[in-house]
């Protein structure tokens, strides 16, 4: 595993966390590893930084969540993108792709 | 729509706050058994499972505040919470509160007090139709800046008609009135206005109409009145259908035209006027007219500028009017320039002064309050470090620093919240206490010190601004990781901090102690003032005063009056002297004239002796208890075909015949023209001018050769004195029905105006002292508070090793009054200084009066005793066992 993953640019955690819910609801922990997963193991998203975005997130209205039963039928609290949620998601997809074109350019550059 | 699901959320957050925290907490602990059973299927054993599961979780409580922290609406919440905990934490230590909340009531109470004079004088606007554009307008002179004069009314008209750069330009003047009114007779204050004075305020009247341009035409052609809201109110009960009813003032009748809105009070801040009379009707109320002459200066001008134009271009314009009338009247109005001034006090002069001393007030209460906040400051910060396990624990479940340091400021300034109401309600008592206490004064003077939102203002201001003062320094501490060893790591520091504070309040003590000697010294020396006396007896006897002149009477009338009513009112049961004189001395009219002996050159200018003189009649000395050391009293045999007759005192005659009797002797003087006066008797001295002046030369004329047209009739007399004050009355109702009574009282009454300004002074200086000495107990009390939570290991090891709890007490109190004495002493050295400067204020007592001195060093010693009692028994409550352990 890598041990001290990158740190998290302002922003990019919220866009993983949208891009992780693209395939379907997850839970907190689910959502952890799949950032994991996609990231291949780039990013390792602790829970203090976890649920203060999640909760913002929904706070903003861009995932709801609910109540259901994990893989292992233990109560678990659930996340999915919402109609605002996709949106937000393709804007900073959109925002994210500019910036990172930008930095390529630059470090290229010099 | 994003905005519809935050307000969704903060609705949530705010009101079913314990349903969040709940879903939190079980999703939070979910996550955490989720991780363990991740970790137990990857091979580990449950415990090691668990434990690896919380550190990559990092404790649920930290957690949980994280995402609290994240939440809509926690900004407020948490303020709510801190404020509620602030409350309970101080609810739990409440000596600390309440001498806390003290410190700043008076604080801020004086910064609330002296403000609302500022704001009186200075601030408040008129409340009037763009009161930033009306200027009071005076005359100046071209080489003399500080040189103000009133305009004469011809002047006025040429500056009014000739200027562009006004849209307005109005003239009053202050003017005593006779008001006739229900049987009742009062003389009361009023304003003689141009009658586009209200057009030019821009004040609509209450009621009726305010005056018309053509009353500004004939002389007295236009008996017209307009009231004011109060006189309305008081003297008329609020009648509406006064408007077009006759009013009887100075025997003549006017009609009421309006009544002039409850908030407007004229222009002039201190002066509240009953009526309005248009300035064309001068001679029905002043008994002459100077309206036509171009050197009667004595008409207030004030006026508008109009739209878009400065004050100084104003000024320019009304320069140049004022250069052609020089050219035109130049035995007048030669090197005349003008002055446009704020209106509201009067003369422009006033107001530099009022500036110059409110602002030196403002000083004295910021420094006072700066004292107040760095007493409190270390207050908090000993409060800090008895505090430190409870921010420690705090900090370890998870509060962040920021957090903490909120939470300390939370409690700072819901104290200087709480402090600053408490200050607003003193303030306003003390307003209230301030102006029952002037004394009163036939001027309609009136100080509305209203505590107004410019007030309610200034100290929220304070308040906030205290608050962050005092709470920042231990906020600041208190966020440090650990309090004790932060405050251990820098000992040098907060040993030089702890110097800096121990030289403060030393100053303190030494201020204080200036400050209540000055009150001590001030109100032995009022002690003094009423044994010396005034040099006549003021109890027993009663005064009133008439005004024959605004009643049109003649002097020969006159003359007939003042004898028929002292006749009349000496033949009343209980009444044993009676006399008039024109005024009263001590009263606010001054009046002197030069004298010299007869057979000597008439000194000139400077070198004329003056003297206090007075006109007075028959039975003036009897009444006043003055004695009549030689000689006799005025008779009616004194009359203007006799010859003329004076009285002087002790002081005239040992001057001008030394060793010699004055009586026979003749002697001139300035105000009785070519006339020699024979001398026929002598009074004893006494005070004129003020009760603090040095003996003064004195003459008096019999009333029946120098005619006043007002004067105050003095009665001795064992009766009651509102029921004989009732029985003059009607004495005079008896001889004239329309005639008004005023300033109606006892002598002993009349005594408070000289009074006043050591009453006054004994109180302010008083008061500053006692706030001053409660800052420095507070002051004291704070820095031993810190001082023995600082060192309480020491005093641990101390004890471990045989200190008895005695030992422990002495060496506290010790260290506190090393502070106090040491400021004592040089409290002491200054005030011995300072005598100097005091002995002039002084009646009757040494500025080094011992009973002054000794009395308020220990007044002070014994509350800075009570003050370092507190931290020295806690010092003796430390248990050895616990102080260790901190280590």
């Amino acid at each position: 595993m890598n041990p001290e993953p990158t740190t998290l640019l302002q922003g990019t955690l919220d866009l993983l966390i949208l891009k992780s819910l693209v395939s379907g609801e997850l839970h907190g922990l689910g959502i952890s590893r799949r950032v994991q997963l996609i990231t291949s193991g780039t990013f390792l998203v602790k829970p203090g930084s976890l649920f203060p975005a999640l909760h913002r997130m929904e706070e903003e209205g861009w995932i709801s969540s609910f109540w259901g039963d994990s893989e292992n039928n233990r109560r678990a609290k659930y996340y999915r993108l919402t109609k605002t949620g996709r949106k937000q998601l393709e804007e900073e997809t959109k925002r994210w792709g500019r910036i990172s074109w930008a930095i390529a350019q630059a470090l290229g550059a010099s | 729509m994003p905005l519809f699901v935050r307000l969704q959320s903060f609705l949530r957050n705010m009101f079913s706050s314990r349903r969040v925290d709940t879903d939190l907490d079980q999703e939070v602990r979910s996550h955490l058994e989720m991780l363990t059973e991740e970790n137990m299927r990857a091979g580990m054993i449950p415990e090691e499972a668990q434990r690896a599961a919380r550190i990559e979780l990092g404790g649920v409580e930290q957690v949980k505040e994280q995402v609290r922290e994240e939440r809509i609406g926690n900004w407020l919440q948490s303020v709510f919470a801190d404020c509620r905990f602030a409350l309970r934490q101080l609810r739990k230590s409440p000596a600390f509160t309440a001498v806390a909340i003290l410190t700043l009531a008076l604080g801020i109470g004086a910064n609330a007090v002296i403000f609302s004079l500022v704001n009186t004088f200075l601030l408040r606007p008129l409340p009037i139709f763009h009161p930033e554009k009306i200027y009071a307008i005076h005359q100046g002179k071209q080489n003399d800046s500080s040189y103000a004069q009133s305009l004469s009314y011809p002047n006025y008209r040429d500056l009014r008609d000739r200027n562009q750069v006004l849209s307005g330009m109005a003239v009053f003047r202050f003017d005593p009135m006779s008001l006739s009114h229900y049987g009742n007779n009062e003389r009361v204050w009023g304003y003689l206005v141009s009658a586009n004075y209200f057009d030019v305020l821009g004040v609509r009247p209450f009621l009726g109409r305010t005056f018309l341009a053509e009353e500004e035409g004939a002389h007295n052609a236009h008996p017209v009145v307009v009231m004011s809201y109060a006189c309305w109110r008081r003297r008329f009960g609020g009648d509406a259908s006064v408007v077009g009813k006759p009013v009887t003032i100075n025997s003549r009748t006017f009609t009421v035209v309006g009544v002039a809105p409850p908030e407007f009070g004229g222009t002039e801040s201190v002066f509240a006027p009953e009526f309005w009379v248009p300035s064309m009707m001068q001679e029905w109320i002043e008994s002459w007219s100077g309206l036509e002459g171009r050197g009667n200066g004595s008409w207030f001008g004030i006026g508008r500028l109009r739209t878009g134009v400065t004050p100084q271009q104003a000024t320019a314009q009304l320069d140049s009017i004022a250069e052609q009338l020089g050219r035109e009247y130049p035995d007048i109005n030669k090197g005349m320039t003008l002055r446009l001034t704020p209106p509201g006090l009067v003369d422009p002069n006033l107001r530099s002064a009022v500036i110059a001393f409110t602002g030196a007030l403002m000083l004295t209460v910021a420094l006072l309050l700066t004292i107040a906040c760095t007493n409190l400051a270390s207050l908090l910060l000993a409060r800090a470090a008895q505090r430190h396990k409870e921010i420690a624990v705090r900090m370890a479940i998870g509060a962040t620093r920021t957090r903490l340091m909120r939470q300390l400021l939370t409690e700072s300034l819901l104290l200087s919240v709480i402090g600053a109401g408490l200050g607003l309600l003193l303030g306003a008592f003390l307003m209230r206490l301030a102006q029952a206490s002037i004394p009163s004064t036939d001027f309609a003077l009136t100080l509305d010190l209203r505590t107004d939102w410019r007030v309610v203002g200034f100290v929220t201001a304070l308040a906030l601004l205290t608050g962050i003062g005092f709470g920042l320094v231990p906020a600041f501490y208190a966020g440090r990781s650990d309090l004790v060893i932060a405050l251990q790591d820098d000992l040098a520091r907060s040993r030089r901090r702890m110097r800096l504070r121990s030289v403060l309040v030393t100053m303190q003590v030494a201020l204080s102690s200036v400050l209540l000697i000055a009150a001590g010294l001030t109100v032995r020396s009022l002690q003094h003032t009423k044994d010396l006396g005034p040099g006549f007896d003021p109890d027993h006897a009663l005064t009133l005063s008439v005004d024959l002149g605004l009643q049109g009477y003649n002097e020969q009338k006159g003359q007939v009056f003042y004898r028929q009513l002292g006749e009349r009112v000496r033949a009343l049961p209980g009444m044993q002297a009676a006399g008039w004189i024109r005024s009263l001395p001590l009263g606010l009219d001054d009046s002197s004239t030069g004298v010299y002996p007869d057979g000597h050159p008439a000194p000139r200018g400077e070198e004329m002796p003056s003297a206090y003189y007075e006109s007075t009649s028959p039975g003036y000395f009897a009444a006043m208890g003055i004695p009549l050391l030689a000689g006799r009293d005025f008779a009616q045999s004194d009359t203007t075909k006799s010859p003329r007759v004076a009285i002087v005192n002790q002081t005239l005659a040992q001057r001008f015949w030394p060793g010699e009797s004055p009586i026979g002797k003749r002697l001139h003087s300035g105000n009785t023209g070519e006339a020699t006066l024979e001398v026929v008797g002598i009074a004893k001295n006494g005070k004129y001018q003020s009760l603090g002046e040095i003996p003064t030369m004195a003459i008096y004329y019999p009333i029946s050769q120098l005619y006043p047209t007002s004067a105050a009739l003095v009665v001795r007399t064992n009766v009651d004195a509102a029921a004989a004050l009732g029985s003059i009355r009607d004495e005079v109702g008896k001889l004239d029905p329309n005639l008004p009574v005023y300033e109606a009282k006892t002598l002993g009454e009349h005594m408070n105006l000289p009074l006043f300004p050591l009453h006054a002074g004994a109180v302010a200086v008083g008061s500053f002292g006692l706030l001053a000495m409660i800052l420095a107990a507070v002051g004291i009390y704070g820095v031993m508070a810190y001082s023995v939570a600082q060192r309480t290991q020491e005093i641990g090891i101390r004890m471990a090793l045989g200190a008895r709890s005695l030992d422990v007490w002495l060496m506290v109190l010790r260290q506190g009054f090393l502070l106090v004495v040491v400021g004592m002493v040089c409290g002491l050295f200054a005030s011995v200084a300072l005598s100097k400067v005091v002995a002039s204020l002084l009646y009757g007592v040494s500025a080094t009066d011992p009973l002054s001195f000794v009395l308020c060093s220990l007044l002070l010693a014994a509350v800075a005793l009570i003050a370092c009692f507190f931290p020295a028994r806690r010092a003796t409550r430390v248990d050895p066992v616990v102080a260790i352990k901190c280590l």
